[in-house]
């Protein structure tokens, strides 16, 4: 408790410094609010504020661990049921979240231990405990952040941005409001009244297109012909055009060993493999000249080249959260407000800012000059860079005086307590 | 193209085929200001004095094509002129005082149909012709006079804002309507004209449905009583209502537009209480004589079977689809329980577009948010329809017997 006293005296402190200049979201008035303190994990939300004034005032007397604000808009946010609000209309919401990206950093710093029999390992956790003896199904999960895992969550941000939203929905990356919610990702917000009128299952189109769930590559024009298998070229508009260019461009890497590393990420067996890079020229003369209107290469039937195409659109489409796109009363973390999982701002990023925004840095807000005292309280905590330091990695019992940047961090990532 | 342009001023032909584009009510403003009692008997005397034309017969003719699920208005021609604009204006008064919306989904069916067939016949005369029948209907459209190639075969000249592509075709969910299987670029949609038809199509059956939601309010019963008590005092309007109401009890379609659910049988035990937001809302489509797509009937079949629902029950559940036909539905229903499908996943519901955990009437708090599982100390979220019969069915039951212990209701059961 007397760690969660002191995380919580510098959260105040951090919001009666912002009391004149935290941002406001738009419509703040239409918006519904909504906290989570730091003595339980009970929500505290359909608040609405008459101002950024009364807002800010909440902040300081409350100090709550985690601050949202709806991506809808409601004639009365502050009603207590959804259906008294009156809902007018939700903004765009994209979450990319570290924790559902591919990467294998997680094997290296997230870990599980068994509530009832202390087992530990790391990556995610088992369904069941791997001990014979206990098979329990409750564990304690921590889970981390590196650069590895918040640089592909920016790079899932930019081909969002880049390849779908500016090109294909003609939404324009000035338009696209970016944040990075102080952990674990991005989130983009694009406030347009048209998009804001869709319903959740007209998102749900806007998603599949964005990810490539359903496509369906007969409609694009692969299908059995008589001569062979009937495709489509690059001169195709929409997801056609990207799945060709994207065999195109692997196909065009000369070096053959780095070609075969890239189809090896793909479903095809070692002959097929061998087809493709010896047929490779014809195949992309057929992508780029429109010469013929048919594949015939040997170990290449239909479901093959469905299976191949399938995996490349998988790897193509950005990796969003879809639920949060496709939830019309979802509540978002509050730019400006801290995160009580790490003690990072959430902040807000110019698309053009957004190359060199640091996540290690630029939303640390506390000091780096006063220390603390606190001993670590998990078996171990790996290695984190906060500003231009690495820390760690720390193993259970530690004590350690360290500056408030990261001993903040280590206290809101509970692995740690003062002492 | 600019819009001094607009091919509807100069082609009135357009409008007589096509009655429920809203320049109508531009071209024949002086028509449509007049009181819905004056606009009928000025109809009525209009065509018979003049040409004889038996505006009873037509409409009455028009009611047996939507109840019989034709495909065409056999009585339409754009010969008829203006008659056609009348009698659609004419038509959505009689929808108004039936209040009945197996009715009403029978005319918008009809005349969804209709436009299909009636805009095919424009696909050898210019595309910009569609251009301007987008436009009208407020459509964002955009026409390119070089046609732009889409596929290996088709070209076009038209696209689609992606908004209004959406939600032209959010009902329809097969593959080819999907955004993600569409050429988009830069906000805009190249349609093929068959594709743009349909959506239309799609478009024109809404538009009579939005007619009968905006029918809704509280204050309507009595509009529609005080307009029934005016029109038919009008003789020959009385005359056809009559007659409509009569063919209606004929052929047996229920008056009451009001959702039952008839559904209730799992050996002996009623389930249908316990349904899933999904199942309620396809059988309120189902009941309301809407058209349900091919995803939508596999799914009722196989969750209903997966109940052990007997297949002449499942069979009857669909008899009053538009295109019901008893014999190709009974053996595609035998067809689907044969193989054994499981219904789907809650994730592939949503895919597909029929979860309706967000609906406002049918939406459920447990499909939204999960339920708290004490015994397991953590959120569960439902995954599967059946589990959400499970869930529900023994908070029931947990009810009951708290209810027995206590002798009073307990409104919540578990805190989530």
């Amino acid at each position: 408790m007397e760690s969660i006293r002191f995380v919580k005296r510098l959260f105040q402190a951090y919001y009666k410094d912002q009391q004149k200049s935290l941002p406001s979201v738009s419509n703040l008035l239409k918006r519904e609010f909504a906290f989570i303190p730091w003595e339980n994990n009970i929500m505290i939300r359909h608040l609405g504020f008459k101002s950024l004034d009364f807002l800010t005032d909440y902040l300081i007397n409350n100090v709550p661990k985690h601050m949202y604000s709806s991506a809808s808009l409601y004639e009365l946010p502050g009603a207590s049921k959804m259906d008294n609000k009156n809902y007018l209309g939700c903004d765009l919401i994209f979450d990319i979240d570290a924790d559902h990206l591919d990467t294998t950093c997680k094997e290296k710093h997230d870990f599980w231990e068994c509530k009832s029999c202390k087992q530990s390992g790391t990556g995610l956790s088992p369904k069941f405990c791997p001990n014979s003896d206990c098979k329990s199904t409750k564990f304690k999960k921590i889970t981390w952040i590196c650069e590895e895992c918040l640089e592909k969550a920016k790079k899932e941000i930019f081909k969002l941005i880049n390849e779908f939203l500016e090109p294909d929905f003609g939404i324009n990356k000035d338009s696209c409001f970016v944040f990075f919610s102080g952990h674990r990702g991005y989130h983009l917000h694009i406030e347009n009244e048209k998009l804001r009128k869709l319903s959740s299952h007209e998102r749900r189109e806007i998603v599949d297109y964005i990810t490539g769930n359903n496509i369906s590559l007969s409609v694009f024009g692969l299908r059995k012909s008589d001569r062979g298998i009937s495709y489509f070229n690059q001169y195709k508009l929409g997801w056609p055009r990207k799945i060709m260019l994207k065999l195109k461009n692997i196909l065009s890497i000369e070096n053959e060993v780095e070609l075969r590393n890239r189809l090896n990420l793909y479903p095809l067996s070692k002959k097929q493999k061998n087809t493709l890079i010896k047929e490779r020229k014809d195949i992309i003369d057929n992508i780029v000249k429109k010469q013929r209107d048919n594949w015939i290469l040997l170990g290449f039937g239909i479901i093959t080249w469905e299976n191949l195409l399938l995996s490349l659109a998988k790897n193509i489409g950005a990796d969003i959260d879809i639920p949060v796109t496709i939830d019309i009363h979802r509540l978002i973390r509050y730019p400006g407000s801290l995160h009580g999982s790490s003690g990072f701002k959430v902040v807000g990023i110019e698309y053009k800012n957004l190359e060199s925004f640091d996540p290690f840095s630029d939303p640390v807000i506390f000091s780096k000059k006063n220390f603390l005292k606190l001993e670590i309280i998990v078996p171990e905590v790996p290695k984190t860079r906060v500003r231009e330091i690495t820390w760690g990695p720390f193993k259970m019992g530690e004590v350690l005086d360290l500056p408030h940047d990261i001993g903040i961090f280590l206290l809101c990532k509970n692995v740690a307590t003062l002492k | 193209m600019s819009s001094d342009e607009n091919i509807l001023t100069s082609k009135p032909e357009l409008l007589y085929r096509f009655p429920w584009l809203s320049f109508t009510k531009i071209k024949f403003k002086e028509i449509g200001k007049k009181n819905p009692n004056e606009f009928v008997e000025w109809l009525y005397k209009k065509y018979w004095d003049k040409n004889k034309v038996d505006i009873d017969k037509k409409i009455e003719s028009i009611f047996e094509d939507a109840i019989n699920n034709l495909e065409i208005i056999r009585d339409f021609s754009p010969k008829d002129g203006e008659l056609n604009i009348y009698i659609y204006w004419m038509l959505k008064i009689i929808l108004f005082l039936l209040n009945n919306q197996n009715i009403t989904n029978r005319i918008a069916n009809l005349y969804s149909k209709n436009a299909k067939t009636q805009l095919e016949l424009l696909r050898d005369e210019k595309m910009e012709y569609l251009y301007w029948i987008c436009s009208d209907l407020g459509l964002d459209v955009q026409y390119y006079e070089y046609p732009i190639k889409i596929t290996a075969v088709e070209k076009t000249n038209l696209s689609v804002h992606f908004i209004d592509f959406i939600k032209m075709g959010i009902n329809l969910r097969d593959d080819y309507r999907k955004l993600v299987n569409n050429s988009l670029s830069h906000e805009y949609v190249f349609i093929s004209k068959n594709r743009l038809i349909r959506l239309l199509q799609e478009y024109v059956r809404n538009e009579i449905l939005k007619f009968e939601k905006t029918n809704k309010s509280q204050e309507v019963p009595k509009e529609r009583t005080d307009l029934e008590e005016i029109l038919t005092k009008i003789t020959p309007f009385k005359i056809t209502f009559e007659k409509i109401k009569n063919l209606i009890k004929s052929k047996k379609i229920d008056l009451s537009s009001d959702y039952t659910e008839t559904i209730k049988y799992k050996e002996g035990k009623d389930l249908s209480i316990f349904f899933p937001p999904c199942i309620k809302f396809l059988l309120s489509k189902v009941q309301q004589s809407q058209n349900l797509i091919h995803n939508e009937r596999l799914f009722l079949v196989f969750f209903l079977n997966s109940l052990k629902y007997p297949i002449d029950q499942i069979i009857n559940i669909f008899k009053t689809l538009p295109d019901f036909d008893d014999k190709i539905a009974r053996y595609q229903i035998e067809f689907a329980i044969k193989k054994g499908y499981s219904p789907h996943s809650c994730a592939k519901l949503e895919t597909l577009g029929i979860c309706q955990k967000d609906n406002k009437i049918f939406g459920d708090e447990i499909c939204r948010e999960g339920f708290y599982s004490r015994n397991q100390e953590r959120n569960i979220k439902i995954t599967h329809p059946l589990f959400f019969i499970n869930v529900k069915e023994s908070r029931y039951y947990k009810e009951l017997k708290k209810r027995d212990i206590n002798g009073q209701k307990i409104t919540r059961i578990e805190k989530n």
